[in-house]
């Protein structure tokens, strides 16, 4: 983890030299680039593209504020299974602020932000995990005897970019679900001037995240997104397009229960409420676990962690993401027909998600028991 | 790479042979490309949905070639050529032996594989001296 001190010739840097310092050789970085740019679905010939910008790449100066979260996205970051290669971006950073892993505290730390912020006003990058608390004035999460409102204002109004990193920053996540006492928002409802980037996940990969930045660092922008603010090369694909499991629901055939024959071949799972359809993010091919795999190739639905309020849209068992007494049976029975149906049950879903957010009925311990 | 490694998996046969003709018919696509226009081109495998029975059925298409270079950079590099000249396989490896790119490649030689000339007359200076320090001794 980078360093959270920093001096001015840390600040001139460029990543050539971070390299160097750090024993990479040419092949190193070429090997580095190709990986980037393959994450991050860039044409052929990007990899040296990118290589001979990141070979003049400074040093940027990073500010990371956390808010009303769980640290699972620090946590993903930094537990990481590809240390090499994802720290010599993320080592390569000026991290100069990130209240859990920096060793200064209290006064000390909130100097180093001040002066991180003053130094690099209009340049650096902002990353936030956790939404903010509006109601009454934001006093449900403070930092320093400050509001996280307070601070993610001052902080955005200097920052060339920000990146929302998880749910809870990118939509409003497990702190916004209804009844949503704290009155939580995204950063994107605080943040209207700067462009922002969404990562979101509970929590989102670790590699998405370097990518993102490396990204920044090579064409001196963020990366195309989606309509929901995501960067298109991890959430362009919806995981059911992306799941290998794709050819039963082609197919027809579906898992039942946990337990049934349907499971124990790997059929898919739509039937037991996987969100496949309505999510986009990348875990079907980068997967976790040094690459081992993703919820459902380990047997369990996907339950579409990284789409605004996924925690109000009723149990992760019922199938599909409709309202209790809704399910969609038209799509069922598409579906068994066999080809082709998965593009139409998509937009069906997501045509129904709203109705679905609205209709929710709040989960019990009998759904969280239930098999099928 | 984990102890996970050491548990057996049993393969099916999902009979999903339609990705595999894909990539097959794209890399038909970029090898005639590289003919005819010289152009080099990539494909992603990471990116793409194989099931383990998918990449198995696709390396036995492609075959093994005569060449495997080896690159022990960051964690081990391998560039495989298949049974069809110009078509690689180029495989990145991090240090926990995690595999970060897996690609084919159509191009005569990956160019990872090439030094660059500021390297080679850096190299030049380094031989000399090591000569020199042989024929002085």
């Amino acid at each position: 983890m980078s360093q959270l001190k920093r001096n001015n010739s840390q600040i001139s840097e460029t990543f050539v030299d971070h390299l160097e310092q750090h024993g990479v050789s040419r092949r190193g970085f070429l090997k580095f680039c190709s990986s980037m740019a393959a994450a991050l679905a860039l044409p052929t010939g990007s990899a040296d593209v990118m290589a001979e910008a990141l070979s003049a790449a400074k040093r940027p100066t990073v500010i990371w504020l956390s808010f009303q979260e769980c640290t699972g996205c620090t946590e993903s970051i930094t537990r990481s299974h590809t240390p090499t290669i994802e720290n010599l971006i993320f080592d390569f950073i000026s991290l100069d602020y990130h209240h859990t892993l920096q060793v200064a505290a209290g006064h000390q730390a909130e100097e180093a932000r001040d002066m991180a912020m003053k130094d690099a006003y209009g340049k650096y990058l902002l990353i936030v995990d956790g939404s903010i608390p509006t109601k009454d004035g934001g006093v449900y999460s403070t930092i320093a005897g400050r509001t996280n409102l307070s601070m993610l204002e001052e902080a955005a109004a200097g920052a060339a970019a920000v990146i929302s990193v998880g749910t809870c920053a990118a939509y409003g996540g497990l702190p916004m679900a209804k009844p949503n006492p704290t009155g939580a928002v995204a950063v994107t409802d605080i943040v209207k001037d700067k462009p922002v980037m969404n990562i979101p996940g509970c929590p989102p990969i670790g590699l998405v995240m370097t990518s993102a930045i490396a990204h920044f660092l090579t064409f001196a922008r963020l990366p195309d997104m989606d309509e929901l603010g995501r960067p298109k090369a991890f959430y362009g694909d919806s995981i059911h397009d992306r799941c290998y499991r794709r050819t039963f629901y082609d197919q027809g055939l579906f898992a039942k229960a946990f337990d049934d024959e349907g499971a124990r071949k790997g059929w898919c799972l739509y039937e037991l409420g996987c969100k496949g359809p309505t999510t986009h993010n990348a875990c079907a091919t980068m997967k976790w676990n040094e690459g081992t795999s993703f919820p459902i190739e380990s047997g369990h639905p996907c339950l579409g962690c990284s789409e605004p309020n996924f925690w109000d849209a009723g149990s992760f068992y019922e199938a599909l993401s409709v309202p209790q007494g809704r399910v969609g049976e038209t799509v069922l029975k598409a579906a068994a027909v066999g080809v082709g149906v998965g593009v139409a049950a998509a937009a069906l879903n997501r045509s129904n998600k709203s109705a679905a957010v609205e209709g929710r009925e709040t989960m019990t311990v009998e759904d969280l028991k239930k098999e099928s | 790479m984990s102890s996970l490694d050491r548990i057996a998996v049993n393969l099916i046969d999902e009979g999903h042979s339609e990705m595999v003709r894909s990539i097959l018919s794209e890399v038909v696509s970029l090898l005639e490309r590289w003919v005819k226009k010289g152009e080099p081109g990539q494909l992603d495998l990471k990116s793409l949905p194989l099931s383990a029975a998918d990449s198995q059925l696709l390396e036995k298409a492609l075959g093994r070639g005569e060449v495997t270079v080896s690159m022990d950079v960051m964690g081990n590099s391998q560039m495989i050529e298949t049974a069809f000249s110009g078509v690689w396989y180029v495989i990145h490896r991090d240090d926990q032996d995690q595999v970060i790119v897996k690609q084919i490649e159509v191009v005569d030689i990956p160019a990872i594989i090439f030094p660059q000339p500021s390297e080679v007359l850096s190299a030049l200076g380094r031989l000399k001296l090591e000569v020199d320090k042989i024929h002085n001794n």
